[in-house]
């Protein structure tokens, strides 16, 4: 994909779309497309967070290891959404596994390179920390009703 | 012969339990066969009876077997309650009770030339499964047909000998999500709103069906409006105290409307003011 086209890729993508022209290259100077097949890991808990992914298609798990349960699938992502965002935030840990469910297509941030771009270009920085903080919201509330068990309710007498 | 539930609509008929099937932990399926002959058992998908344990109770339970199979009642009942614990326990040969069936139905007909989206969370795929048998039997009436199905674990997963054969035939496109994940699944974990946003609709000649827990239907219809579907084509499944089945009683009223009566089935705009009234 030319810087071209994912300028005109991130252009059209939710996640992107509201961001003036010339953010959208800086962003995409940051990114390249890639591929990823099943079982590939994204993130790994514990490890330098230095990528986001935003994807295009497919899906991702969110994992966590149990010591005694094992991989635990706390959540699944899918097309128009982001995996990653610990490497906003310090110490820049990744805080979950993100594994690869199905062929999946995203595109690739050098998130280390592209928050040190911040700096230079703090109205992209806020931009894009709005929009993540808005994929934490969802996340955080979808966690919210899952814990309220929704399906273990009945009335039935 | 016996009365016609239309003649008398409080009386329960007698029906003999013909099986039980476990379905997941708690939920069972029974099919109930009268025990004297009173011609066809009638039912609109959406309809519910009144199941009853003589001696302990009775609870409205949704029709879940196919309206085109007159002989027999299937109902799918989780036991949380003291007449459904009782239910639990009873085997096939044992008399219960039935009254019915009660209540409006699902919009098949003005869904006929659409795309079709059915919504279900636990166990409304139960009350859902005669709209997917119609659906099924008149396959060429509709066009992309989805089922988007939330479940609480890969355990709580109903029916799932029909969904993979409904899912192999290409007759339905199924998505289904669990909120928690475990070993063997590879499937989504996450709520069914967020399936929503990846299906291919045309939002303008679209129909939604939704059933489940009522903050799952308000979530679902919110998502479904952002995919343009517009609120009068979206019809909620409620569930209230419903006691008599006729409106007389009046334990599930619901603002203006009676729930046994008036529903179970709504449009959303007709809904709409009285969901999340706290006081209701």
């Amino acid at each position: 994909m030319t810087p071209q086209d994912l300028k005109a890729f991130l252009a059209e993508h939710p996640f992107f779309s509201t961001l003036p022209a010339e953010d959208l290259a800086i962003m995409a100077s940051y990114a390249e497309y890639a591929n990823f097949a099943v079982g590939d890991i994204l993130l790994r808990e514990g490890q330098q967070a230095t990528r986001f992914y935003v994807l295009r298609e497919g899906s991702v798990a969110i994992d966590v290891h149990h010591p005694a349960r094992g991989l635990i699938t706390l959540m699944t992502v899918g097309k128009g959404d982001v995996v990653g965002w610990s490497w906003l935030l310090e110490p820049y840990l990744s805080q979950f596994d993100a594994r690869v469910l199905r062929p999946t297509k995203a595109l690739v941030f050098d998130a280390v390179a592209l928050r040190a771009s911040f700096e230079q270009h703090p109205a992209l920085g806020y931009a894009v920390t709005r929009k993540l903080l808005a994929q934490v919201t969802k996340r955080l509330y979808a966690a919210r009703i899952q814990l309220l068990d929704l399906y273990g309710i009945s009335n039935n007498p | 012969m016996g009365a016609s539930p239309a003649i008398r609509p409080m009386t329960p008929r007698p029906f003999r339990i013909e099986a039980v099937r476990p379905e997941t932990p708690n939920v069972f399926t029974w099919t109930l066969r009268p025990t004297q002959e009173d011609g066809p058992l009638v039912f609109q998908p959406g309809q519910f009876n009144m199941l009853s344990i003589f001696g302990v109770g009775e609870v409205p339970i949704s029709v879940s077997g196919d309206a085109e199979q007159s002989e027999i009642w299937v109902h799918t009942i989780r036991s949380v309650g003291t007449v459904t614990q009782v239910m639990e326990t009873k085997k096939a040969g044992e008399i219960v009770g039935v009254r019915g069936p009660f209540g409006n139905t699902w919009p098949l007909q003005a869904a006929e030339g659409c795309d079709v989206v059915l919504a279900v969370g636990g166990l409304g795929l139960a009350p859902m499964r005669p709209t997917i048998y119609h659906v099924l039997h008149h396959r060429e009436r509709y066009k992309r047909v989805y089922l988007l199905y939330g479940a609480r674990t890969p355990k709580d997963i109903l029916y799932p000998d029909e969904l993979k054969a409904w899912s192999e035939s290409g007759a339905l496109d199924i998505r289904t999500t669990v909120d928690v994940g475990m070993d063997g699944w590879d499937g989504e974990v996450g709520l069914v709103t967020d399936l929503i946003s990846d299906i291919r609709i045309d939002p303008y000649h679209s129909i939604a069906m939704v059933c489940g827990p009522e903050i799952m239907m308000h979530f679902t219809a919110k998502a479904l409006f952002h995919r343009r579907i517009a609120p009068a084509r979206i019809f909620l499944s409620m569930e209230r105290s419903m006691r008599c089945g006729t409106g007389w009683c009046g334990h599930c009223q619901l603002g203006p409307t009676f729930l046994c009566k008036d529903g179970p089935v709504y449009d959303y705009p007709s809904i709409q003011p009285w969901l999340h009234k706290r006081e209701l």
